[in-house]
């Protein structure tokens, strides 16, 4: 199957008085059509600037997108005008924010910031796009749709208004939704129930899935492929079943093991990965983990390894498998 | 919300009473004696003793404070506001006559520093340290710094000179004489207009680009709206908001500046009349005026606090 999106070379800097940061450094991965691919890491990792970096979202200045091609639909989104990467945003590609709390306007109905993107896109008028937004309310499961349409979203507990940005993001039936750290501000008992409704409404409409996470028990149930992030890299792709059988990246085994198992029968010891993130702005010279890797070899503190395929679908950036 | 209103409301009057004392008492301290403005120096020095109590009395400034302030906010309530030491007229004659152009200055003045500030907060805010972002802040900067009579009085010989500008000096009402009424009316509030504008646009311009960071903006280009409409649906409404608040907070400065701006114009509006009062020292007309002012200022802050109110629906659904 031809890939949805392709991210080829992505480099996203960010100037600031301390210098410059390299946020996302050359990542490159594809996500087909229909597939739910996991972005992990910590937070700095990089994956919320990829995220929007694919939107150009970027806040520009201090950011800027330096390197790279984002082909979406064959179409490379870094070099459209403006009018061309409009006519993507929210109709071809919905976009979920972290914060349901901001990322509503509290000055506007609830209608009309879900009917917006119709209007916008299919032209459709108000009253049409209304109730289509009612509808979409209906499906995301927003109890009184009719009635909530008037509403504001103070009116909205976190839950629900993660729900309206869902509804939000998928009113033009998209084919890919990226949606960043969708529940972190969420409890952890909405966390599940806003996550099934995101899954399930991609099946519906047909749209791919870029979810973006730092909590890898969310990847495991949702995700098909699974990147993970590391200093503004990728250091490690793989079908998600795969990645949890057969973790290559040392840091990525080191993820694994901090992570409680309920499933094991033998009580494990958790085992943390030493050290702090890196200072993205003094990256060391070798692999961005060498000073928190308990496998380092003298080679890692010099060079720096790249993402080389190791097996069908499975890349890792580690010399242990170069 | 009603609950808002009834306090705002309140508060509203017991600082109008308040505003009325500090007022009563100031006008009592301040130096100057009335009957040497009636009376001139040597009539003062001529004056017998017996004559001086007369005239007191007939004025009613020998009675104690407190009977003088009751009967004057008597006069308050009645509307009738008491009556001027030299003119005939009673201080409500004054404002209705006068009232209508400074109230007219004030009003054009707002329109003007909207009109003004807000587009040039939005060149500001969309080519941000552009040269047109650089040469709006110069000009604000430059329309704080300056007071309003210099600008008055550079507006009356630019206009004197290339167009041979000469207002009209009577009070002309605008629906006898509209276009006499304007050449009265608009060069103070452009004077007056400018100095608010300078603030506006540097209000809107901070609030704007505070919002234009909030994350329901970044939703609102993640939709694929327009600039425009990022700006104009999802930013300007909520950067607003502290706008609305500072340009009734400047309804102090239009009301202060109304003094000196319609005596450099010779505008026969109610601030000229307070200037020909406070120079004659005839207390009750600057009692009066001053109150009235402050009343106004205070009435207007209260409106605009609920419009703020009314136009945020987290208070308004309240």
């Amino acid at each position: 199957m031809p890939a949805l999106l392709e991210v080829r070379g992505l480099t996203t800097r960010f100037r600031s008085s301390g210098g410059t940061v390299t946020a996302v450094d050359d990542v490159s991965f594809d996500v087909a059509q229909g597939e739910t691919l996991a972005i992990v890491g910590e937070s700095g990792s990089g994956k919320s600037v990829t995220a929007l970096s694919i939107l150009r979202l970027i806040p520009t200045p201090p950011g800027r997108i330096e390197a790279g091609q984002v082909l979406f639909e064959g179409q490379d989104l870094l070099t459209l005008d403006d009018a061309g990467i409009r006519a993507i945003r929210g109709s071809r590609i919905g976009m979920i924010f972290q914060e349901p709390m901001s990322s509503l306007n509290p000055a506007l109905t609830i209608g009309l910031q879900v009917a917006e993107p119709i209007v916008e896109h299919r032209g459709a008028t108000w009253r049409d796009a209304l109730t289509r937004a009612r509808g979409l309310l209906d499906r995301v499961r927003i109890p009184d749709a009719a009635q909530r349409l008037a509403a504001y979203p103070h009116q909205f507990s976190g839950g629900m208004r993660q729900r309206v940005m869902i509804a939000m993001a998928q009113a033009c039936e998209p084919t890919l939704t990226i949606a960043d750290e969708p529940t972190t501000a969420l409890d952890v008992t909405v966390q599940a129930q806003i996550l099934d409704l995101l899954k399930t409404r991609s099946e519906e409409t047909g749209s791919a899935l870029v979810l973006i996470t730092h909590d890898l028990g969310v990847v495991a149930r949702y995700a098909s492929r699974v990147a993970v992030m590391y200093a503004g890299r990728i250091v490690e792709i793989a079908p998600a079943r795969r990645l949890y059988r057969t973790p290559q990246h040392p840091y990525t085994r080191g993820l694994m093991q901090s992570v409680p198992r309920l499933d094991s029968d033998t009580a494990e010891r958790l085992v943390p990965i030493e050290g702090q993130p890196p200072d993205l702005g003094r990256l060391p010279q070798g692999c961005a983990f060498a000073p928190r890797c308990r496998v380092v070899m003298p080679r890692c503190r010099t060079e720096r390894p790249v993402l080389a395929q190791i097996a069908d679908n499975h890349a890792a950036a580690c010399f242990h498998h170069a | 919300m009603y609950a808002y209103i009834a306090r705002r409301i309140v508060f509203g009057l017991l600082t109008v009473i308040g505003v009325s004392i500090v007022i009563f008492v100031v006008m009592r301290v301040l130096p100057g004696d009335p009957l040497l403005a009636v009376l001139g120096p040597e009539g003062l020095q001529k004056l017998s003793d017996a004559d001086r109590a007369k005239y007191m009395a007939d004025l009613g400034l020998s009675d104690p404070l407190i009977v003088q302030y009751l009967r004057w906010m008597r006069d308050v309530a009645s509307g009738t506001f008491g009556t001027s030491f030299f003119r005939s007229e009673s201080v409500a004659d004054m404002i209705v006559r006068r009232g209508p152009l400074t109230a007219e200055i004030a009003l054009f003045s707002v329109v003007l520093s909207w009109i003004v500030g807000i587009p040039v907060a939005l060149i500001s805010v969309l080519r941000p340290n552009s040269f047109g972002d650089t040469i709006a802040r110069f000009l604000s900067i430059l329309f704080l710094a300056v007071p309003g009579f210099w600008v008055g009085m550079l507006i009356i010989l630019a206009m004197l000179f290339w167009f041979g500008y000469r207002p009209p000096l009577t009070n002309i009402p605008f629906w006898e004489d509209p276009w006499s009424n304007l050449q009265i009316v608009l060069p103070p509030a452009i004077v007056l207009g400018l100095g608010q504008a300078a603030y506006i646009a540097r209000m809107a311009r901070s609030s704007l680009l505070e919002v234009i960071r909030e994350d329901y903006v970044r939703t609102a280009r993640a939709k694929g709206l327009s600039g425009r409409l990022v700006v104009g649906l999802h930013a300007l409404p909520n950067a607003m908001l502290p706008v609305i608040t500072l340009s009734g907070i400047l309804m102090g400065f239009v009301l202060a500046g109304s003094v000196p701006v319609e005596r450099a114009f010779a505008t026969p509006g109610l601030g000229y009349a307070m200037f020909i009062a406070v120079n004659e020292r005839d207390i009750f007309v600057v009692q009066n005026l001053v109150f009235l002012y402050a009343s106004v200022f205070v009435v207007l802050n209260i409106l605009i606090d609920l419009t703020t109110a009314w136009l945020d629906p987290r208070i308004r659904l309240q």
